[in-house]
């Protein structure tokens, strides 16, 4: 349950919510995440679940949780993308419209059918690689 | 009477994820160096960093 592989010597970036590591010989990053986007871990849970089933290519292998500084962050690992150009906006929006979401403000779409809502797409957060775009962070709520 | 038919939501990125897929091979690997510079340039958008509020 808990994670004991901390080196903070591949430390890659950062963002509002997480950390993210670096594993060079597995071509894939380490992610610790505090779920202050959510309002519970389950809701977390289901956000990377549900992230799971949607983008296949870059889905969460959840690797436990780890405590630092009385903070309690779940660890998941992730295939690497490398980005080979940088993203458009217009290219996630074309391609969210084209799945049937609408936009509900800046960078945040919801699907009505399906109930799904996918918020924080903006550009670091979903790469393209030979013209083909990666979801690599996503905020996932069910409506 | 027509019927419609709602999309499940595993089909819903189906066809990027078999793109992608095709697109494995490419996707090169890269030294921690190296990652560090693409997080660099990718930040370098040169306006203000957005956060989820603005």
């Amino acid at each position: 349950m808990w994670y004991d592989n901390l080196q903070f010597s591949i430390y890659l970036s950062e963002g509002a919510e997480q950390k993210v590591f670096f594993n060079a010989q597995q071509n894939k990053v380490t992610k610790f995440n505090d779920g202050i986007f959510y309002v519970n871990w389950t809701q977390y849970f289901e956000s990377i679940i549900i992230h799971n089933i949607l983008f296949s290519e870059t889905a969460y292998d959840f690797s436990g949780f780890l405590m630092i500084n009385k903070t309690l962050y779940a660890v998941v690992e992730q295939n690497y993308i490398e980005p080979t150009e940088k993203t458009e906006i217009k290219a996630i929006q074309d391609l969210m419209y084209s799945k049937g979401f609408s936009l509900k403000r800046r960078n945040d779409y919801v699907h009505h059918e399906l109930g799904l809502i996918i918020e924080d797409l903006h550009e670091e957060n979903v790469l393209v690689n030979n013209e083909l775009l990666y979801f690599i962070d996503t905020v996932i709520y069910l409506k | 009477m027509i019927k419609t038919t709602i999309i499940k939501p595993y089909q819903l990125f189906a066809d990027l994820a078999e793109k992608q897929k095709k697109n494995k091979a490419n996707i090169r690997k890269v030294t921690l160096e190296e990652a560090r510079r693409l997080v660099a340039w990718l930040k370098d958008t040169g306006e203000e960093k957005r956060t989820r509020d603005n």
